[in-house]
């Protein structure tokens, strides 16, 4: 019985982690198209070096949701299956769209403006159908005549609170990727862009949490779930202080003096640093022109540490950067907080069902040879998986050799 | 067609897509762990260039085989769910382990690529090493649920419920061993003819002054391992034949188009068996050779498909010639490989440094995707001949099959999606090489530092052999 609990709970884990990963990677995609067509060359330019190296990565965590789903709860894969042959099948055709237009493009030096949009429109689109799941899950939807289960897709496209859901999917996948880029721009040394990400995540971070209250305390939702949610209010409440502080961090002013070395001024929005700034990126095109840091990029990882340690010598002594407020790593981590709450409020209270009323967490539970074994691979992987990731991270993301080339 | 065949057929070209980009993901890297091993021991920069330029096409392929093996994984449940039931009770554990091989490639990869250039030789060799082995193990482990399903152990059914389930035991299928090294020999074998093809087809456009040495180093690596593959293949297939004659005697005589138990069996070649009349006509019966084939002697029995209940048979009609075809792509391998070396040891006496005549270039060429229609023949036949089962005596295909009604509307938008990314790949990989012609990579690397990634300066400069402008906008 408690097996079951912490098998699901494991899946619930690796859910979330896509939700990151993948927020960020789906996100990007959009960002890029925005910038593409809004001509912000240096916003673009940091979507697309993070997307490249890691969108493989990050689709690892989903099809391990649908993996784990079998191995430790084959009723709930196959009531799922069942259920979701359209719905899931869209998504696949999106996502494979998305991925492999993604690696034509790396090969391909100058493709289309429109492959852009490709990638742009699957990558909002996919949040949503992927959230819109959730509704799903929590009953009203699947009807059961003569021992077969079937999706009642009139009554889904129907419902407000699934479109509520999906629009809470696309707000979420669009404030984290923001936030995320912002950091990953002032990592990069790249202060327009930085600006661009982070007038996006401003707004943005609002409209999810507008969305996401309406879509699981206002819209009409089924009453097991809505008094459990009631029951964890405490992890949301939590949630909602960690999404403002997040907000408070990206309008923290920006003390860049104390944490980034002796020649940043404040002289308020400079007009001269910006043109400077993007032309030295430019310039440092094709050709590595960046002079190489010697910090290890371990400093730039801890989250907590000041930002900017191992970069920001680099930055600072190449372009002078203006005093555009927040401070990202916070914001970043905060989101992270703010997300793993919420997820774990939700989480609880739908821990009772896989599938409601089909499916409860206790009876779609595989043999206990078979949770013994997997929960070992489980582990054992994600050992090497979770480290992986941060070290891919860290090579790619963090490191400025790659973010600046 | 039911609602079972829509769905077997929508599956069947979700796989058929798929396996084209398995095999060169899997066969692909070892490709270029072979070649960066060779630029570091011969201090040959030409073997880099290689190594960098066979990445990039791999990248490319890597999308949409993650693309469409994505599809597939989610695919098993959502077209077999019934089936996947049934595997997450017994035989899970490959899945699971596959996402974390898959993950091991996805970020060596990424380290390769995309790092490349800013780590030790030796940290790159060992990436693309470690891209080989997630690629290598991930097709083994997808490869162990299908021997499974063909000879499935590891449970006992008690009145219709899973007891006594060892999951483990489940990975250790009498099947196993013969079936997951045929599928990782005949990938590198497809894979090297791949690449051997593009060498060859480039060649016979011409190939001037430093090209030459190029194409030279390209053709001998790639038939290197095809020649060693092409071996293996038939190896592992002969003992992938008498593990079948011995524990699969259906499955074989599905294979031969045998249909009454006979001693002394004669080799039926390019025969096509009636299965209502139960014979095979046509083609040519070589005496005595199934018998030897599957027993290893000349008089041994072999059973035939009518001491099998009727309702059990495969459709042996497409059965027998799949596995006529996918035999014949085998021995056209070992010829093709025989007659390049043979050509080579002969050349390579010569003063004047060897080009490969003209028939044998066009013959190489011809062979990337002879090699690869082997594997699609290969895997098609290993599908049909367990019909009408999905899991030896446990389950049937139709019991597998989902019963939401929608597989026929969903078939044409995923041939569309396939079709796109076909074209896709073929457009990029063209289009890759026409932004980094040979010419002008030969060029930069004897010159300088500069490489063909990410469009250098050095990628324009120099007009292709063709004549064809570069476009640069």
């Amino acid at each position: 019985m408690s097996d079951a609990f912490a098998a699901a709970g494991l899946i619930w884990f690796v859910i979330f982690a896509y939700a990151l990963a993948g927020s960020v990677d789906l996100g990007a995609t959009f960002w890029r198209m925005v910038f593409v067509h809004g001509g912000d060359r240096e916003a673009e330019r940091i979507a697309e070096r993070y997307v490249s190296a890691l969108w493989e990565a990050a689709n690892v965590f989903l099809v391990l949701i649908a993996v784990g789903m079998v191995g430790f709860f084959p009723g709930a894969s196959y009531a799922y299956g069942t259920v979701l042959l359209l719905p899931a099948s869209a998504i696949l055709v999106l996502l494979a769209l998305r991925g492999s237009f993604l690696a034509f493009a790396h090969a391909a030096p100058h493709p289309p403006r429109w492959f852009w949009d490709v990638a742009g429109l699957t990558g909002v689109l996919l949040p949503a159908l992927l959230v819109s799941v959730l509704p799903v899950s929590e009953g009203g939807f699947v009807r059961q005549a003569a021992g077969r289960l079937s999706l009642d897709l009139g009554a889904l496209l129907g419902s407000p609170a699934v479109y509520a859901y999906a629009a809470f999917g696309m707000a979420a996948s669009l404030f984290i990727s923001a936030t995320f880029l912002a950091d990953y721009a002032r990592t990069a040394g790249s202060w327009a862009a930085y600006r661009s990400f982070r007038r996006h995540a401003v707004w943005t971070g609002p409209v999810m949490i507008a969305v996401g209250v309406t879509a699981l305390f206002v819209l009409p939702r089924p009453a097991w779930l809505v008094a459990r949610l009631y029951r964890e209010w405490p992890w949301f409440a939590a949630s909602l202080v960690a999404f403002a502080l997040a907000l408070v961090a990206l309008w923290w002013p920006a003390n860049r003096g104390a944490c980034e070395g002796p020649t940043t001024r404040h002289a308020g929005p400079s007009p001269a640093a910006v043109p400077s700034d993007a032309g030295r990126t430019r310039a440092g095109g094709p050709a590595p022109a960046t002079p190489t840091v010697a910090t290890p990029s371990v400093q730039a990882a801890a989250p907590a540490s000041d930002p900017g340690v191992g970069v920001g010598a680099a930055a600072a002594a190449a372009a002078v950067p203006d005093a555009t407020p927040g401070r990202p790593r916070l914001a970043v981590v905060l989101v992270g907080i703010q997300l793993a709450l919420a997820d774990v409020g939700y989480g609880i209270a739908h821990s009772p069902y896989l599938l409601y009323p089909q499916v409860r967490t206790a009876a779609g539970f595989s043999n206990a040879a078979m949770f013994s074994a997997l929960v070992w691979v489980v582990v054992v992987g994600l050992c090497v998986l979770v480290p992986g990731f941060v070290w891919l991270w860290r090579l790619f993301v963090l490191d400025p050799r790659y973010t600046r080339s | 067609m039911g609602n079972v065949g829509l769905v077997r057929a929508l599956f069947g070209t979700s796989l058929a897509f798929h396996i084209v980009f398995a095999t060169l993901g899997v066969g692909l890297p070892l490709m270029i762990a072979l070649a960066e091993i060779l630029a570091l021991r011969r201090r040959d920069p030409l073997y880099r260039l290689m190594a960098r330029r066979w990445a990039a096409f791999f990248s490319v392929f890597l999308g949409a085989s993650v693309a469409s093996g994505t599809i597939v994984a989610i695919q098993l449940q959502l077209l077999w769910p019934a089936f996947m039931r049934l595997a997450g009770q017994i035989i899970a554990l490959p899945f699971a382990i596959e996402v974390f091989a898959f993950f091991v490639e996805a970020v060596f990869t990424a380290v390769y690529v995309y790092a490349g250039e800013r780590i030790l030789p030796g940290l790159r060799i060992l990436s693309a090493l470690l891209v080989a082995i997630g690629a290598g193990a991930s097709a083994l482990l997808i490869t162990d649920v299908n021997a499974f399903m063909n000879t499935p152990v590891g449970f006992r059914l008690q009145g219709g419920r899973l007891v006594d389930v060892h999951p483990w035991r489940a990975m250790l299928s009498p099947s196993m061993p013969t079936e997951i090294t045929h599928v990782l020999v005949t990938a590198y074998l497809a894979a090297a003819f791949a690449l051997a093809a593009l060498t060859a087809a480039a060649w016979l456009r011409g190939a001037p002054g430093a090209q030459a040495d190029y194409r030279r180093r390209e053709l001998s690596l790639t038939m290197a391992v095809a020649g060693v593959a092409a071996v293996a293949t038939a190896l592992t297939g002969d003992a992938s034949g008498k593990f079948l004659a011995a524990v699969q005697p259906q499955k074989f005589a599905a294979a031969e188009g045998l249909f009454r138990t006979t001693a002394g069996a004669a080799l039926n070649v390019g025969g096509l068996p009636d299965a209502a009349a139960a014979v095979t006509r046509g083609g040519v019966d070589i005496p005595g050779l199934l018998s030897w084939l599957a027993t290893g002697r000349w008089t041994g029995t072999v059973r035939g498909l009518l001491s099998f209940p009727r309702a059990q048979w495969p459709p042996v009609g497409v059965t027998h010639p799949l596995f006529d075809l996918m035999v014949a792509v085998g021995g056209l391998s070992l010829v093709a490989a025989t007659l390049y070396w043979l050509w080579y040891w002969r050349a390579v006496a010569a003063p004047a440094p060897p080009t490969p005549p003209r028939w044998l270039l066009a013959g190489l060429a011809a062979m990337g995707p002879v090699a690869m229609l082997g594997i699609e023949f290969g895997w098609l036949f290993a599908e049909l001949a367990r019909q009408p089962w999905t899991v030896t005596g446990v389950m049937t295909t139709a019991q597998a099959a989902t019963s939401a009604p929608q597989a026929g509307v969903l078939f044409f938008p995923f041939i569309a999606l396939y079709l796109a990314l076909a074209v896709g790949a073929v457009l990029a990989v063209r289009t890759h090489m026409r932004h980094h012609p040979l010419a002008a990579a030969l060029g930069t690397d004897s010159g300088g530092q500069e490489g063909e990634g990410g469009g250098g300066p050095g990628a324009g400069r120099i007009a292709p052999p063709g004549g064809t402008p570069v476009m640069e906008p």
